[in-house]
C-alpha cells in the first residue's frame, strides 16, 4: 500500500494510539512499524515460574490495548504455557525450534527459586537450571509483574524458597542480555504490551528508569491521585462507609512511595482504579511489595514504615 | 510391553503439573501426577497483620483471582466477628457470578477447545466474513506457532462447524475482558480485586456502575446461550465416547455458595458412595504420604517415594470429586440432568459430563444474578467497617466456592498476628496424590484411559486433566 507522508503520520500515531494506550510513545514509533511485514514480525516467548498466572490473565484482558489486536498485529506470539495448543515433547520441541529460529523476546513471569531448586521443575530440571539457558538465546528480556522484577511475594516473609528476581538470577548465571521490568502484581497490560510494541516498532529500549520504563512510571501515584485535594485540605477516611471520597492515607496508602502512572492509566478498559473504589493502594509496583509492615496500616504504626519520614513531612 | 509416557509440562492449564502414565496395550495402567511448583504461601502470611491475608491469599492465584479473596475475607470475618451488611454480599456474589461465569468460557475455549476443534479449517475458508478473513489471513502469514504446533489426534475437521467454534475462541477473550471491566468497577480492578475487605466492598455503588454491569451482564448471557452452551454441546456429539472416560470415583462434595439473598444458590453436601451427607469439617484430613512435606507438614523436596508439592485432602479417608459437576450432582440441578438426558449420557463422573456441568452452571448463575443486581438496595450500607489496630485473638473458617470447586480458607491469630493460615484448594482435592493408600480423583479417571495417537505424548490424558481445569498454582501455593 502506498502512502503519502500525512497519511503516514496520522497512522503512526492510530497505531500508536492502539497499542501504547494515549499516544504514549507516537513520536518515536513513526519509522518502526513501516518495516513490519507479518513474517517478519519479532517471535515471543512466555515463560512461567514462581508465579501465579495472574499477569498472562491480566494481559489478555487488555485495558486500552487488546491481546487480540496484539498478538495478531504487532508480534508473533509462538509459545505460551497457558495458550499453546501442544503439550508436553512436542511443547518443549516447539519451544527449541522458535528460540533457534531466530531473535526473539522473552517474557519471564514469576520468580526464581535459588534456595530449594525443587520448588520450579520444567521438563524435569529445575527451572533454576534451565532458564538461563533460554535467556542466553534471547534478543531481549521482558520481567512481567513484581515476582519476576523484584521477588515479590515468593521472597516475602521466611522466603521459604529462596526465590529470586529474574535480574539476580540472571546475574548468578551469567546472562548478559537486555532487561526491561514491567512490575505491578498484576502488570498492568498496557505496560507490558506497550513496552513491547515499543520495542518492536523502534528496535529500541524505552527510556529507562532503575530498569523500569520511565513512561508508565513517571510520578508517585499520590502526585496523580484524584483525591490530592481531600488530602490537601485534610480530609481523611475514617469509615470506609461514611466518606467515599477522602484521602486514604491513614488507612495505609502506599500512592505516597508507589511510582506509577495508575490514576491516569487506570484498569479493565479504564473503568475503575484502587483508590477510586475508596480501597488504598497497596503498592503492588513498589520493590518492597508485599512489605514487612501490615499493608493497612493502624495509625500506631506509622513510625516502622519505610515512607515515615515522608508521611511526618506531609503532614506538618 | 508396557510403555512410559511422561507429560511434561502439561501446557493450557494453570501452572507446573507432570503426568506420568504407564501404558499397557493402548491402555493406561499406572499414573503418577505431580505438582510442581511450591511457594510456602502459608508460611508467607504467618506473623503479618490478619487483614494482610484478603489481600496476599488473593494472590494465591491470577487465574480464579477473585475467589480467594473472598474465602480469606469471609474467614476474617469470622475472626473479627465483623460480617458484612447484605448489600456487601450481593456486590461480592455478583463479582463471584461473573468471574466464575467468565472463567468458565476461559477454561473451555483457550484451554479445552484446542484439544478438540482443528484449527487449521480456517485456512479453507472461502466466505466473506471480515472478522474470520483477517484471521485466516493472520494465521496463513505469520504462522503463529502456538496455534500451529499441536498434538496428534482426532479433532472435529468439518470446515463450518470447526470455523463456529474457532471463531467464538477469540469472541470468547474479548467477553472475557469485558466481564473483567464488570468485576472491575465493583471490585476496583481485575485480577485481584482491592475493594473486598472484610465487613464488605469499599466500592461507592452509584446506579451508573450498576447499569454498567447489567450491560457486561447482557452480553455475557448472549454469549452464553449464543455459543457457549451450543458448542459444548457440539463438542460432545462429536465426542461421545469421553461420557464414560474419565470417571472418578464418583465421590462429590460442594460447598453450599451463593446465599447472599437468604435461600444458597448452590446445594452444599458431601455425595460418598452414593449416599448425600451433611458436609462436617472435622472429617477433613490433609494427607502428605506422596507429597514433599515431613510429618511436620514442613516442605521436603528430597523426600523418599513423593512426587508431587500437592498434597492429599481426604473426606472420612476418601478421595472426593470438586468443581462444577460435583455442584450440579449434589445439587441435583434439573438442568444439567436435561441437558444430560438429551445427550443420553450417564449423570456421572466423566470427562464431558464435567464440560456441560459449566455450561449448565453459567445458565443458573445467569439468572441468579439479575436477582441480584434486582436485589440491591441504594442507601443500605456495603461495608461494617473491621477496626483494623484491634489486637485480635482467635480462629476463623470461609467456606467459598471456585470456578474449580470448592474452597476453604482458615485463619488462626493472636494478639493482631497471624499464627496459622491454611487454605484446602479446589485442585488440592481433585490433583492430590495418592494418599491414604488411594490414588487422587484426577489420577483414578485417567487409569484406564485409551492412549491411541502419539507413542510419546497422549491428547487423551490431556483432555481428561483439563477437564477439571487445573490450577497447580492454587493447590500447592
Amino acid at each position: 500500500m502506498k502512502m503519502n507522508r500525512r497519511q503516514f503520520l496520522e497512522n503512526c500515531a492510530k497505531v500508536s494510539t492502539l497499542v501504547f494506550g494515549s499516544c504514549v510513545f507516537t513520536n518515536e514509533i513513526a519509522e518502526g512499524f513501516t518495516r513490519l511485514s507479518e513474517s517478519q514480525r519479532p517471535q515471543l516467548i512466555f515463560i512461567q515460574s514462581q508465579c501465579c498466572t495472574g499477569c498472562s490473565i491480566s494481559a489478555t484482558y487488555g485495558n486500552e490495548e487488546d491481546f487480540i489486536d496484539f498478538i495478531s498485529n504487532i508480534v508473533r506470539l509462538q509459545v505460551h504455557p497457558n495458550l499453546s495448543f501442544s503439550q508436553g515433547v512436542d511443547y518443549m520441541k516447539s519451544i527449541e525450534e522458535v528460540s533457534n529460529s531466530g531473535p526473539f523476546y522473552l517474557v519471564c513471569e514469576g520468580s526464581v527459586p535459588a534456595g530449594m531448586k525443587e520448588a520450579c521443575i520444567f521438563n524435569d530440571v529445575p527451572m533454576y537450571d534451565y532458564l538461563h539457558k533460554l535467556m542466553k538465546k534471547a534478543a531481549a528480556i521482558v520481567a512481567s509483574g513484581t515476582c519476576a522484577c523484584y521477588g515479590g511475594i515468593p521472597a516475602s516473609n521466611q522466603n521459604v524458597t529462596g526465590a529470586i528476581p529474574i535480574d539476580t538470577y540472571m546475574k548468578r548465571q551469567g546472562v548478559n542480555k537486555p532487561l526491561i521490568k514491567i512490575p505491578g502484581c498484576p502488570i498492568n497490560p498496557d505496560r507490558l504490551l506497550g513496552t513491547v510494541a515499543y520495542i518492536v516498532a523502534t528496535g529500541k529500549i524505552p527510556e529507562l528508569s532503575g530498569g523500569v520504563p520511565k513512561k508508565y512510571y513517571p510520578d508517585l501515584i499520590h502526585n496523580q491521585c484524584g483525591r490530592y485535594q481531600a488530602f490537601n485540605q485534610g480530609h481523611y477516611t475514617k469509615n470506609f462507609e461514611k466518606e467515599k471520597l477522602n484521602c486514604l492515607l491513614k488507612n495505609g496508602c502506599r500512592g505516597p512511595v508507589t511510582y506509577s502512572d495508575c490514576p491516569t492509566r487506570r484498569w479493565n478498559g479504564k473503568v475503575n482504579v484502587c483508590i477510586e473504589s475508596n480501597t488504598p493502594c497497596i503498592g503492588c509496583i513498589h520493590k518492597d511489595f508485599p512489605f514487612k509492615t501490615a499493608l493497612y496500616l493502624e495509625e500506631e504504626s506509622f513510625k516502622d514504615m519505610t515512607w515515615s519520614e515522608m508521611k511526618k513531612q506531609l503532614e506538618k | 510391553m508396557s510403555k512410559n509416557i511422561a507429560i511434561e509440562p502439561l501446557t493450557r492449564i494453570e501452572g507446573h503439573l507432570k503426568v506420568e502414565t504407564e501404558v499397557d496395550n493402548g491402555k493406561v495402567t499406572d499414573v503418577f501426577i505431580s505438582g510442581q511448583m511450591y511457594r510456602g504461601f502459608e508460611k508467607f502470611l504467618e506473623n503479618r497483620h490478619p487483614v494482610d491475608a484478603a489481600r496476599i491469599a488473593q494472590r494465591v492465584c491470577g487465574v480464579c483471582h477473585e475467589v480467594h479473596g473472598v474465602a480469606s475475607v469471609l474467614a476474617l470475618e469470622e475472626l473479627y466477628k465483623n460480617p458484612s451488611p447484605k448489600n456487601g454480599n450481593i456486590l461480592r456474589d455478583m463479582i463471584l457470578g461473573l468471574h466464575l461465569i467468565t472463567d468458565h468460557f476461559l477454561h473451555f475455549y483457550t484451554l479445552s477447545v484446542p484439544d478438540f476443534v482443528d484449527f487449521t479449517q480456517i485456512l479453507n475458508y472461502s466466505g466473506n466474513d471480515t472478522n474470520i478473513l483477517s484471521l485466516k489471513n493472520w494465521v496463513a502469514k505469520t504462522k503463529p506457532q502456538f496455534v500451529l504446533k499441536r498434538n496428534q489426534g482426532n479433532y472435529i475437521t468439518n470446515t463450518s462447524t470447526a470455523l463456529g467454534i474457532v471463531a467464538n475462541y477469540f469472541q470468547a477473550l474479548k467477553i472475557r475482558s469485558m466481564g473483567a471491566s464488570g468485576i472491575a468497577l465493583i471490585g476496583a480492578k481485575a485480577p485481584f480485586a482491592h475493594a473486598i475487605l472484610p465487613g464488605g466492598v469499599t466500592t461507592d455503588i452509584t446506579p451508573d456502575k450498576l447499569m454498567y454491569y447489567h450491560k457486561v451482564l447482557e452480553a455475557v448471557k448472549n454469549f452464553t446461550v449464543n455459543c457457549y452452551i451450543p458448542d459444548v454441546m457440539t463438542v460432545a456429539k462429536h465426542f461421545p465416547e469421553y461420557f464414560k472416560i474419565g470417571v472418578s470415583y464418583n465421590n462429590f462434595y460442594a460447598n453450599q455458595t451463593f446465599k447472599s439473598l437468604g435461600n444458597p444458590l448452590f446445594k452444599g453436601g458431601i455425595l460418598l458412595n452414593g449416599n448425600k451427607e451433611k458436609f462436617s469439617f472435622e472429617n477433613v484430613k490433609e494427607y502428605y504420604d506422596k507429597s514433599f512435606y515431613n510429618a511436620q507438614g514442613n516442605p521436603d523436596p528430597k523426600k523418599k517415594g513423593a512426587y508431587s508439592w500437592t498434597k492429599s485432602p481426604r473426606y472420612k479417608g476418601e478421595a472426593v470429586e470438586v468443581g462444577p459437576l460435583a455442584r450440579m450432582i449434589v445439587d441435583g440441578n434439573p438442568y444439567f440432568k436435561k441437558l444430560m438426558a438429551d445427550m443420553k449420557a450417564p449423570v456421572q463422573s466423566s470427562t464431558m459430563a464435567r464440560h456441560v456441568a459449566r455450561a449448565a452452571e453459567c445458565r443458573m448463575l445467569l439468572d441468579h444474578m439479575y436477582n441480584l443486581l434486582d436485589s440491591y438496595r441504594f442507601g443500605e450500607p456495603t461495608i461494617h467497617q473491621v477496626d483494623f489496630s484491634r489486637k485480635v485473638s482467635g480462629r476463623g473458617t470461609g467456606f467459598s466456592i471456585a470456578a474449580r470447586g470448592a474452597l476453604i480458607h482458615q485463619i488462626e491469630a493472636q494478639n493482631g498476628k497471624i499464627t496459622r493460615y491454611n487454605m484446602i484448594v479446589p485442585s488440592t482435592w481433585n490433583f492430590g496424590p495418592e494418599g491414604n493408600g488411594k490414588k487422587g480423583v484426577v489420577e483414578k479417571s485417567i487409569l484406564g484411559a485409551p492412549v491411541a495417537y502419539s507413542s510419546e505424548n497422549s491428547i487423551e490424558v490431556g483432555r481428561i486433566i483439563r477437564s477439571y481445569d487445573p490450577c497447580t498454582a492454587c493447590s500447592v501455593h
